[in-house]
């Protein structure tokens, strides 16, 4: 335990090292100004197309901060053979599997929340300007437990990769189609097998369908138009959205060690 | 001192840049954007490729379409034909990526029912809005006035306006829904229902717009109640509005806020050289 630990503060290190946090609050920054531009550019709907524009601000941040952080320590660890020292260290590989996943995700929350907090007193101020906007402060401070549940799977599938390839950009391709392919599945499978099914051939529904059942279904976590719509959304399945996130994560995760365990790395 | 020296000469060559070739590329840049706007994907494939940012692209759509929408109207007061595709195909791709958006759907009503006359289409629209919103008071509301003022059907007008007061909870809106159920003087109605609308218009563009075609129908109002007054004294309808003046039944003909003229057609009903449009002025 005391090695997984270690692994999370040297990645926590790291990310600190790479900017990252800095080049979050920089970048929300520049999102705040945006916020007063879209407030002058709607029509009705203000209350919600400013959540909902801090939403998207708040998951394409944190996105592309785990996707840039991520991406630069595997280059470290292949590319530059930093991994070869690292197991050469008396101590579990997994160890390095887990501590490297626990410290990206312990800096994605630090993300998450500080960019929600950076944007709350903004965004509460705009409200107040309209006392009619249906905003719930309860359900912003929750929006981030969903996309760091997304965040997990996505920094655990890059993992698996790095378990798998021998070149980071291999690992960083195929954790953007994951991405990719996670957010698709669900609208490409009701595309093709819903009015246009006869139209397809039987391999590709196949195809579509295993693909389905295999890879994470990502736009589960997607949930700004339930809470920015204040739509049906129940505790349980909100629960559910979460379960299936972490375990589905930790699924990956142990797959990840024991092929981490046999790994050759020359 | 040299690198000061060459950010500076650098940060000098984007100005001029910027001031020189950018204006002329970025004018050619969006006239070639104008004939590209109705250049949608299918709506399915539009809203799968929005991957997590579905609410702001459906709002950046909305945006091009009131720009665009805008920028006609700056040049001319008519909107051309094909506005009518754009604003169509918008509403489609847009309803379907966020299909709970109110905006579009408000857009889409105002302008292909008051400018494109293409009725169907925006109650297509707002059957949609309503499934997606069913505790909305307001696209009950327009809904009704669609059926009553460009369908003439009272009925369906009444229900849903009746429909709007409960959600509502308005007496006002309760009263005008009995009323259409009943009612025989469209106009009377019609100066009602805009009041309301004007109310409850945020947008001052879309609130000048109403304000515009109450003050049209509030002329109308004034020469319908003289004819009504003609027939009960002489039992006949008046062929002209001027036979209107000289009996003392009007002052003045009220000025059309469309720049038209208004007339009596031959079943004495009051219109206006204008039709109420700002598309063409025709003649009686």
């Amino acid at each position: 335990m005391r090695e997984v630990l270690e692994f999370t503060r040297i990645t926590l290190k790291q990310s600190v090292r790479l900017r990252s946090f800095y080049s979050a609050f920089v970048i929300t920054l520049v999102s705040l100004i945006g916020l007063f531009v879209i407030y002058s550019f709607t029509m009705f709907e203000i209350p919600r197309i400013l959540e909902s524009y801090v939403l998207s601000c708040t998951n394409l941040i944190i996105l592309l901060m785990v996707f840039l952080t991520l991406f630069s320590l595997l280059q470290y660890d292949i590319d530059r053979k930093t991994l070869q020292y690292v197991i050469a260290l008396p101590m579990r590989r997994r160890d390095y599997i887990v501590g490297r996943y626990l410290g990206i995700m312990f800096f994605s929350t630090i993300i998450a929340y500080g960019i929600t907090f950076l944007f709350y007193p903004f965004l509460f101020f705009l409200m107040k300007q309209r006392p009619d906007a249906p905003f719930s402060v309860v359900r912003y401070f929750t929006y981030p437990v969903f996309l760091l549940a997304e965040v997990s799977l996505i920094i655990s599938f890059a993992l698996l990769f790095t378990a798998l390839s021998t070149k980071s950009i291999i690992s960083i391709l195929s954790t953007v189609g994951v991405y990719f392919i996670g957010h698709s599945l669900d609208e490409v499978k009701e595309f093709l097998l819903g009015g246009y099914a006869q139209e397809i051939p039987l391999f590709s529904k196949i195809l579509v369908k295993g693909a389905w059942y295999i890879f994470p279904n990502l736009s589960l976590f997607d949930v700004k138009l339930r809470m920015v719509y204040n739509l049906q959304f129940s505790f349980k399945e909100a629960l559910m959205i979460v379960t299936y996130g972490i375990v589905y994560t930790i699924a990956v995760l142990v797959i990840t060690c024991a092929l981490f365990e046999r790994k050759e790395i020359l | 001192m040299r690198r000061l020296i060459i950010i500076l000469l650098s940060l000098a060559f984007i100005f001029v840049i910027n001031l020189t070739i950018m204006p002329s590329l970025s004018r050619r840049h969006r006239d070639l954007k104008k004939g590209y706007i109705t250049l949608f994907l299918s709506p399915s494939l539009e809203k799968w490729s929005a991957f997590e940012w579905r609410i702001m692209k459906g709002f950046l759509y909305t945006v091009n379409l009131r720009v665009y929408l805008g920028k006609i109207r700056e040049e001319t007061p008519v909107l051309p034909p094909e506005a009518e595709t754009v604003i169509v195909k918008t509403t489609e791709v847009v309803s379907c990526i966020n299909p709970h958006y109110y905006d579009i759907y408000y857009l889409a009503n105002g302008f292909l029912t008051w400018d494109f006359g293409n009725v169907e289409m925006a109650n297509k629209f707002l059957f949609k809005a309503i499934k997606y919103r069913p505790r909305d008071w307001f696209l009950y509301f327009l809904l009704g006035f669609n059926y009553f003022y460009f369908i003439g059907d009272y009925k369906k007008g009444g229900f849903y306006i009746k429909r709007a007061a409960e959600i509502r909870k308005s007496p006002f809106l309760a009263s005008l829904a009995a009323r259409l159920m009943y009612a025989s003087g469209r106009t009377e109605i019609a100066i009602q229902i805009l009041r309301s609308m004007i109310r409850n218009a945020k947008e001052e563009g879309w609130r000048k717009i109403l304000i515009k075609r109450l003050k049209a129908l509030e002329g109308v109002l004034i020469i319908e109640k003289a004819v009504e007054r003609y027939r009960l004294k002489f039992h006949k309808d008046p062929s002209t509005i001027d036979e209107l003046i000289d009996k003392g039944l009007l002052k003045e003909i009220p000025e059309d806020p469309y720049g038209g003229i208004f007339y009596l057609d031959k079943n004495g009903m009051v219109k206006s050289t204008s039709n109420f449009t700002e598309r063409s002025q025709r003649t009686p």
